[in-house]
């Protein structure tokens, strides 16, 4: 997890059409910024940073990965669905393949 | 690359490939055409897919910011940046590793390292899944009681490949081996032990499930293997630069041991039996040749 700031606005925008919901949720998420800020931001500082864990980070088994459009080498664009073979596929993510 | 050279199996098992990295569509264009690579490379140039899949390198960037001589920082940076000094080239690549989906596009198994100079090869993840690429250069070989073909994972090895060697057995009709829990009965389990090399760290024999032999006579019942099994020796590279110096002077690194076993059949127990096994894999030294530009 990367903190509660990015969450509570996802969490925020996520409730934007539901009519009444949406000022209390607006104040809500409001809040919760306000308090990462005045709260977070200092502790952050002092404390000492957290360990990386590799195997917390990313779709976890399970988990659906995100989608996406990207160019190929040749310029054509890719998306999750046109890589994905009737079995699934393998995703590769690696540093560059220019140094 | 070991993937090219696999892409057709894979292709040929339903299964998709193509690599992230950040690198700008000319770059991959360059590399693609040098390599000979025809899966899809995708270019991700402002890491903004890296980053909402949640796997950015964050240390890369603190290693060249503010708090690059805080020891953490320092320790992590040597971890997951680089042995030999970050930069700033380092910022916006992901921790590397690979994804494992099914078709629709849900994890299945993940691959990532927590030492940034460690990689599972293709050929050992789909080994490890029980989905075996083809082996290249297998030995066959037979024993009284059984067949064995012992591969590697893929036929070469750098700094860092996570690999293994493979040992294949089909007992022969009516003759079962011991599996693991059987030792506490007395018996001998099936054991695959290689030699100690340097810079190459040996994990412990993955062993397949078992099934229980019901030994009538003495109304024992044993963990045993009665049809054809694989054990698995994993095998890690060191990424240590001093692994690295060591590999240069290296064409190829023979790995030696031997598989134990005592085999039985329904009647009696045949005498214990080693069965001496070798696996050579060319040294590839790592490719540091950049596009041109």
């Amino acid at each position: 997890m990367s903190g509660a700031g990015p969450d509570v606005i996802a969490g925020g925008t996520r409730m934007v059409g539901f009519g009444i919901m949406r000022q209390q949720c607006r104040k809500a998420a409001l809040y919760a910024i306000l308090a990462a800020v005045i709260l977070g931001f200092p502790t952050h500082a002092m404390q000492s940073r957290t360990p990386v864990n590799v195997a917390s980070l990313g779709p976890q088994v399970g988990e659906s990965v995100p989608n996406f459009t990207l160019p190929d080498q040749n310029g054509r664009e890719r998306t999750l669905e046109s890589i994905l073979g009737p079995n699934g596929a393998i995703l590769l993510f690696h540093r560059s393949a220019d140094w | 690359m070991e993937l090219q050279d696999r892409a057709e199996e894979l292709r040929g098992q339903g299964l998709g490939v193509a690599a992230i990295s950040y690198d700008s569509e000319e770059i991959l264009s360059d590399f693609a055409q040098r390599r000979g690579i025809s899966f899809p490379l995708l270019s991700d140039d402002d890491s903004a897919v890296i980053t909402e899949f949640g796997i950015l390198n964050t240390v890369a960037a603190e290693a060249v910011g503010p708090n690059k001589d805080d020891p953490d920082v320092v320790a992590d940076a040597r971890q997951y940046v680089s042995v030999f000094g970050a930069s700033q080239m380092i910022v916006g690549t992901p921790f590397p590793g690979t994804f494992m989906l099914d078709a629709q596009g849900r994890v299945t198994s993940r691959f990532f390292e927590e030492f940034y100079r460690e990689r599972n090869t293709t050929a050992n993840v789909m080994l490890k899944l029980g989905a075996g690429l083809s082996p290249i250069a297998a030995i066959e070989g037979s024993t009284a009681h059984m067949n064995i073909t012992a591969y590697p994972s893929n036929p070469n090895l750098t700094v860092g490949t996570k690999f293994s060697l493979a040992v294949d057995i089909e007992p022969n009709e009516g003759i079962h081996l011991y599996a693991p829990g059987a030792e506490a009965m007395g018996y001998r389990v099936i054991g695959l032990t290689i030699n100690p090399v340097p810079h190459i760290r040996f994990e412990p024999v993955e062993f397949p499930a078992s099934e229980i032999y019901h030994f009538e006579p003495l109304d024992e019942r044993v963990p045993v293997y009665q049809q054809p099994f694989t054990l698995l020796q994993e095998a890690v590279v060191s990424g240590e630069p001093e692994a690295e110096e060591a590999l240069k002077e290296l064409d190829a690194v023979t790995l030696s041991g031997t598989l134990n076993y005592q085999a039985c059949d329904d009647k009696l127990c045949f005498d214990p039996v080693a069965v001496p096994l070798s696996f050579t894999l060319d040294v590839e030294t790592l490719d540091r040749q950049r596009a041109n530009r």
